[in-house]
């Protein structure tokens, strides 16, 4: 518990400060991204989550604190970069996952839109009457 | 019952060229097949050149499926399949643009049809002379052709040929969401015989390019193989496709 205490006593105020600014300022770039329908609702939840989880863990370390003695973690700048990098992987898998499903149906519709244009010309070329 | 001109129609074998970037050699392709098989459709699938091979083609006398974008090998024939899918064709003809496939032989692929099989891969090692190939290509028919026949029971010795004759059931098997966009070769093969549609090959002769550029050229091998190592090992567990929307286009 007094480690606990102490690794909390560790994070300076300014690096809080910065915490803050940082997860208050992706909020507010992501509601903005939202709003100008740049970012479709689906994909701003995993950035909104992660904009709140930022906020959350600057406002109570302590959980940080908890997350770094978790994973056996020296500081919780360390936790906190494992927990992101882990995040990261997840994240572009994800992205993966939706490019090869976009890809599926590209070529599907490319597919079609090349035989219907066929149709098209065979109607065009085909005699009156 | 359908018109007389319609059934003789499906009755004649289509035959799909899937083109990217063969202008200067795809016009002699289509004339040669024309003149060995006199009574079927012949149709180019251009997979979004940027030169003149659909121009070409038409000239020649093919009919021609325009992909606005470049797919790849296996998404352009598969474009040939739906197409045939929806002429209601019965007996389907693939061979490569570049001139490696000799067209007097899509009447051997034909008859291999007509002798009950659904698939019929031309295969240029069962000739007396089979072509010189690079060691790399000779390594991987090998291999992959030691896969299929262990996995099928059917001698297969070139399984990444291209000129294939296949039925209308075939053809039908294929057209699903998640037949491979480059390479469609032994796990394609196996597929089909798991399937339960008759695979076997018939000797056809192939020539060197004429130019152009092969698809199994520099860092593509390594990639090919990889593909063709991960599709081979999940094929008796894995899924149709997890992104169906309905069916294939078409």
């Amino acid at each position: 518990m007094r480690a606990l205490i102490a690794s909390i006593e560790e994070i300076p105020s300014g690096q809080k400060t910065v915490a803050f600014v940082l997860a208050l300022s992706m909020l507010a770039v992501v509601i903005e991204l939202v709003r100008r329908r740049k970012l479709r609702e689906e994909y701003a939840l995993v950035w909104l989550g992660t904009g709140l989880a930022l906020l959350l863990l600057a406002w109570q370390h302590q959980w940080l604190s908890w997350f770094q003695n978790l994973i056996s973690a020296k500081s919780p700048v360390s936790a906190l970069f494992f927990g992101g990098f882990v995040f990261l992987m997840w994240l572009c898998l994800l992205f993966s996952v939706r490019l090869s499903k976009m890809s599926a149906r590209q070529k599907s519709l490319v597919q079609k839109l090349a035989l219907l244009e066929k149709q098209v010309a065979d109607l065009r070329d085909r005699p009156q009457g | 019952m359908l018109p007389p001109d319609q059934m003789s129609e499906r009755a004649a074998p289509m035959i799909v060229i899937p083109a990217y970037n063969e202008a200067g050699r795809i016009g002699d392709v289509v004339r040669a097949v024309r003149a060995a098989t006199a009574d079927s459709r012949i149709v180019v699938v251009d997979d979004g050149s940027t030169d003149a091979t659909p121009q070409e083609a038409r000239a020649a006398g093919a009919e021609v499926v325009s992909l606005p974008l470049n797919l790849g090998y296996g998404s352009a024939l598969q474009t040939g399949y739906l197409f045939a899918r929806a002429e209601g064709v019965e007996r389907l003809v693939q061979l490569d643009a570049d001139g490696q496939h000799e067209p007097a032989c899509i009447q051997k692929l034909l008859a291999g049809l007509d002798d009950g099989l659904d698939v019929a891969v031309g295969s240029r090692y069962l000739t007396a002379q089979p072509p010189s190939v690079g060691f790399a290509r000779r390594t991987g028919a090998w291999l992959f052709g030691k896969i299929a026949t262990l996995w099928t029971g059917v001698r297969i010795t070139d399984p990444t040929s291209g000129f294939q004759a296949l039925s209308h059931r075939a053809v039908a098997h294929l057209v699903h969401d998640s037949f491979p966009e480059d390479y469609p070769d032994t796990d394609v093969l196996i597929d089909l015989h798991r399937a339960g549609l008759r695979i076997g090959e018939v000797p056809v002769l192939m020539y060197p390019r004429r130019g152009g550029k092969s698809m199994h050229s520099g860092g593509k091998v390594a990639f090919y193989a990889y593909k063709m190592f991960l599709n081979l090992s999940l094929l008796p567990v894995r899924r149709t496709s997890p992104f169906r929307s309905g069916r294939a286009a078409g």
